[in-house]
């Protein structure tokens, strides 16, 4: 299986009405999707502000998704189209507070964001981003080949298993220590 | 859940009939959906770093020129380090030049895209499946030493790109497929 898999399965669980399957696409999204509206939004603020507005859009416009493209195709348009209404708009558009959900509930930005990070941990600041590279360089070779395959050239596991020349079991294991040895670092910085 | 099958989920790398148990695990466990995020802004940031912008292939976004040479290099070097691989394995079972199969990699999405690049332009020259190598048709290919030059820098960004992690090793093939190709 593959990484949309995943994302349509998370979709299909909120069309459901599972909202915790859309934090979870919050969730593995909210970085990237800061990163590009930050193209169009210079101010770090109205860049976040921008990106909640980007999932609300999403949440509210899910019922109507069709999974013709990838889900991530599809939030990132939106994300863009907001960007640019926004620029346009910035003076003379009040900003959209409420929406309802499916069942006809209001759903408030407070709501939304209450089980995300806060804010500042959607921006990929320096020190966030030097922690994770200083956890790369400290890393045993084996394991920062693996995740370098998988996260930079976006290798399967079974691609990777040919390139290291190991079994797939193996190059899950290093992946995943990998990824612990660096969220070892990262952690505190978040959660502090 | 345990931390291995989540770091496995969030690569999409497990099978199908554990995927709703592992969503399940996941929604109800506060702690994993933090972890979730945070290997989530781990691949964003090594992604980041690397030059490397995560963009769906059906949209097409014109960007100054000066934003293309660490979003095309890093994803053609890194289509060379694949096909590198695949290459030295293929030529020693008797496969095609290393070289004409570089030429293919690094030509132009179309000739539109010589004045900027773009999101698509990129996502052509990202990494392919290793299956698909061999599909290449043969008369799409174009003279190596057109492409020396330009393989040359590519290779040079994507090695530095690759020292700020401090990775080595699988470049010693690159090395050989850039600098060696006649």
């Amino acid at each position: 299986m593959g990484d949309n898999i995943t994302d349509s399965e998370l979709v299909r669980r909120v069309q459901d009405g599972d909202r915790t399957a859309f934090d979870l696409l919050v969730l593995k999204y909210q970085h990237r999707i800061v990163k590009l509206v930050s193209r169009y939004v210079r101010e770090p603020s109205e860049a976040l502000d921008v990106t909640q507005e980007t999932f609300l859009k999403a949440y509210r416009a899910l019922p109507r998704f069709r999974g013709d493209s990838a889900f991530y195709t599809w939030i990132y348009r939106i994300a863009i189209n907001t960007a640019k209404n926004h620029l346009v708009s910035l003076t003379r558009r009040p900003r959209e507070v409420d929406i309802e959900n499916a069942d006809g509930e209001p759903i408030g930005l407070d709501e939304l964001q209450r089980s995300l990070d806060t804010p500042e941990h959607l921006l990929l600041t320096d020190e966030i981003r030097e922690t994770i590279l200083e956890a790369m360089r400290r890393l045993p070779d084996d394991l920062r080949e693996a995740i370098t395959l998988r996260e930079v050239d976006g290798l399967s596991y079974d691609e990777i298993a040919q390139v290291m020349d190991c079994p797939i079991g193996t190059v899950r294991s290093r992946i995943f220590r990998a990824r612990e040895a660096i969220d070892e670092r990262l952690r505190p910085l978040i959660e502090n | 859940m345990n931390q291995e099958e989540l770091s496995a989920l969030v690569d999409g790398e497990v099978v199908d009939h554990d995927l709703p148990r592992l969503l399940d695990a996941l929604g109800e466990d506060r702690g994993a959906r933090r972890a979730w995020s945070r290997y989530h802004l781990i691949g964003d940031a090594l992604r980041d770093d690397g030059g490397v912008l995560a963009a769906p292939a059906a949209e097409v976004i014109t960007m100054p020129q000066r934003r293309r040479a660490p979003l095309a290099g890093l994803a053609v070097a890194a289509s060379v380090a694949v096909l590198a691989v695949v290459l030295i394995t293929a030529g020693g079972r008797g496969g095609q030049a290393p070289g004409l199969e570089v030429a293919d990699t690094l030509a132009p999405a179309s000739p539109g895209d010589a004045g900027g690049a773009s999101v698509a332009a990129a996502e052509s020259l990202a990494p392919r499946p290793v299956g698909s190598v061999a599909d290449t048709p043969a008369a799409a290919l174009e003279p190596v030493g057109v492409y020396d030059q330009r393989l040359n820098g590519y290779l040079v960004n994507f090695n530095e790109q690759r020292q700020r992690l401090g990775v080595p090793g699988v470049h010693p093939y690159v090395r050989i497929v850039g600098f060696e190709a006649p």
